[in-house]
């Protein structure tokens, strides 16, 4: 327990103050406590005697040393006797009052407005070298892409393989559920509807068109960028913080060819086969609720089917795969190399991943119902 | 206070990951007050001895004392409290990525100090000096130090909570000699004022020589513990090997001494 003993001499007027006990930094209430007891009036010096204490740490040190300063301001003369004399040398090297020179400034009127206006010209700016860094990354990745398509030996198959392994096969599951679950909804919905009007048979070209030219690859695409564009991220965004991809790069290895193109053509191949499977489950539920709740037999299903529904209505969903592929694949290899090592940025990056992912997804897919129109396809 | 039962107590420690057996029966006393080294060929389970005396990893078998108690059965509130006075060194410094070297030192502080938020900033500011960085150093992320000031960060925040005992897992590997040296007067100062207790996983000849009081050597998943000559006479071929090129300048070195301007440590390099 640490304790302090005061002892006044009446002859100098001076008070030692002796130290006994353990003075540490999990007492520093108790600290504060002993040494603003000390009687101050007419004392000309104090002494702080550390002799007796078994233990005296830095912390409790600076706080002795801060109430000993006071003192010394308010004209008593101080010594210190047996401090550890490496503390000092600790205590004086502080930078010159660093906490008390932060008071708030005086707020004009013009101060705010301009952080605002200048918050807003470095957020428009940025924005900018993002986008630019974006773009340069995906034409840098193209040609990476492009030249390991025409020398395959630099191609990295097995990791290719290992790619469409993770971001297609594994998918297989929640894809199937996705598709299962889209087509019940479309087909009680369309069917409940139509039926009323007598026109039941349209609940197969409802489902086929919605679902070939549109929700299919859509619903697929957004799944796969929630899974794999985060996934993406994560990855090359750690191996960035190991300094991974500083070693690649000093080995002679080109962290695209080896990190990027094998992720993006992996996506290339597994996002259309996942949406062809997506598109086969969805119809295939549809028949199958078609039989058991509208009377549509499933030979009138395929009938109709063959009879309205064009190629061309699957090719322009299918069309659309490689392209959404390709974003998933940028935005999340992309977001990785941007990480700059805390943890915090990790997150960051990955959550914007998938954001920027699903939000160009739709945004082209925008872009393709426009296209489609125009050229009438 | 008690001096001499040992402050924490290994006993029969046997850790294995898989079929491979790092600690065979191991048993080490770590007494009060003492700077224990502790040496051992990389991979011979130094890393893995501080984990689990650390409760970071649960031995298969074996007991640790600290004062008496069995750290492995005690209630894990009680384990953290104990824990508030151990500072811990990481080999790769672990600090959090996410915060300033200013937050990463005061969180302790924060979390478990009665003391008010100025005394935090001003004993951070403290914690850095006494670690040999530049009070700037304080507003910048942990990625973007250097590894050596990131060891430093890493000891000022173990030392943030002034603790008793203190966990060094190759502290001054990745410092230059000169840094590496006061990192050594450092731990001695440390140590004479704060009556602490040191154990440092280290391959520096230079600590070893200077201010360890005992060493222990993990050789053949066992410890071989003593002080260093008594170690240096021990015929293991490992221990021979190991300090079998600075015996010789250890003997060269009263030559030296004799040259007033020649500091009293032995120049020791380990070449590794
Ligand atoms: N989590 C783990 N899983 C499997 N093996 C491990 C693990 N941690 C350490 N090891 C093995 O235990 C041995 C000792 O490791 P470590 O204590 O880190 O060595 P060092 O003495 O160099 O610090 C090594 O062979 C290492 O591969
Ligand atoms: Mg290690």
């Amino acid at each position: 327990m640490m304790d302090l003993q005061t002892q006044y001499h009446e002859a100098s007027r001076s008070l030692t103050l002796t130290l006994t006990g353990d003075w540490q930094q999990s007492g520093a209430p108790r600290i504060h406590a002993l040494l603003s007891q000390v009687p101050t009036q007419n004392i000309s010096a104090i002494t702080c005697d550390a002799t007796q204490a078994s233990r005296l740490d830095i912390s409790a040190a600076w706080l002795i040393f801060k109430h000993m300063q006071q003192w010394e301001q308010a004209g008593i003369a101080i010594q210190f006797s047996h401090f550890p004399k490496e503390y000092f040398a600790y205590f004086r090297q502080l930078p010159p009052d660093d906490t008390a020179t932060q008071p708030l400034q005086p707020s004009a009127i013009w101060q705010p407005l301009q952080e605002k206006v200048s918050w807003l010209g470095y957020l428009l700016t940025d924005s900018l070298t993002q986008l630019r860094s974006a773009i340069s990354f995906f034409g840098y990745t193209l040609s990476v892409t492009g030249r390991g398509l025409l020398q395959p030996r630099r191609l990295r198959i097995p990791s290719i393989f290992y790619h469409v392994f993770t971001t297609g096969l594994q998918a297989i599951p929640i894809i199937v559920l996705l598709a299962c679950l889209i087509s019940i909804v479309i087909t009680y919905q369309g069917g409940s509807e139509l039926k009323n009007l007598g026109a039941s048979i349209y609940t197969v070209d409802l489902v086929a068109v919605s679902i070939l030219r549109e929700l299919g690859v859509l619903l697929t695409a957004i799944m796969v960028a929630g899974r794999s564009s985060s996934a993406f991220a994560a990855e090359i965004g750690i191996m960035k913080t190991n300094q991974e991809i500083d070693a690649l790069k000093v080995a002679g290895l080109n962290p695209y060819e080896i990190l990027v193109v094998p992720r993006i053509l992996a996506l290339l191949i597994a996002l259309p086969l996942l949406t062809l499977l997506a598109d086969i489950l969805a119809l295939a539920m549809a028949a199958l609720i078609s039989t058991w709740s509208l009377d549509i037999s499933t030979d009138q299903f395929v009938t109709r089917l063959q009879q309205n529904i064009e190629v061309r209505t699957f090719l322009a969903g299918i069309i659309k795969a490689p392209f959404f592929a390709t974003v998933i694949a940028i935005t999340g290899t992309w977001n990785g190399m941007q990480v700059d090592g805390s943890a915090e940025s990790l997150g960051k990056h990955t959550t914007a991943a998938v954001v920027q992912a699903i939000f160009i997804v739709l945004f082209l897919d925008a872009v393709f119902s426009i296209f489609y129109y125009s050229i009438g396809f | 206070m008690r001096t001499n039962a040992p402050l924490i107590s290994i006993k029969q420690l046997v850790n294995q990951f898989g079929s491979q057996c790092v600690h065979d029966h191991l048993d080490l006393d770590i007494h009060n007050h003492e700077i224990l080294g502790i040496v051992g060929g990389s991979g011979s389970g130094k890393s893995v001895l501080l984990r689990s005396i650390l409760g970071l990893q649960r031995p298969y078998s074996g007991e640790i004392f600290f004062n008496g108690e069995n750290l492995l059965q005690i209630s894990t509130e009680h384990f953290s409290r104990i824990k508030h006075h151990w500072g811990v060194l990481f080999q790769r410094g672990a600090l959090f990525s996410s915060l300033s070297v200013a937050d990463n030192i005061m969180l302790p502080m924060k979390e478990f100090s009665p003391l008010s938020p100025l005394e935090q900033k001003e004993l951070m500011y403290i914690k850095l000096n006494m670690v040999g960085l530049e009070s700037q150093v304080a507003g910048k992320y942990p990625s973007q130090l250097s590894g050596g000031m990131i060891k430093r960060v890493a000891l000022a925040r173990a030392l943030a909570l002034d603790p008793i005992l203190l966990f060094l897992d190759e502290p001054t590997s990745g410092l230059d000699p000169i840094s590496a040296a006061e990192f050594d007067e450092l731990i001695v100062s440390l140590h004479t004022n704060l009556d602490l207790t040191v154990v440092m996983v280290t391959h520096d000849m230079d600590s070893l020589f200077t201010i360890c009081d005992r060493v222990a050597v993990l050789v053949d998943k066992n410890m071989v513990v003593g002080t260093l000559p008594e170690i240096m006479e021990t015929p293991h071929p490992w221990i021979q090997q190991y300090f079998g090129g600075v015996r010789a300048l250890a003997r060269s070195v009263p030559h030296h001494q004799s040259a007033p301007a020649t500091p009293h440590k032995p120049t020791g390099q380990t070449n590794g």
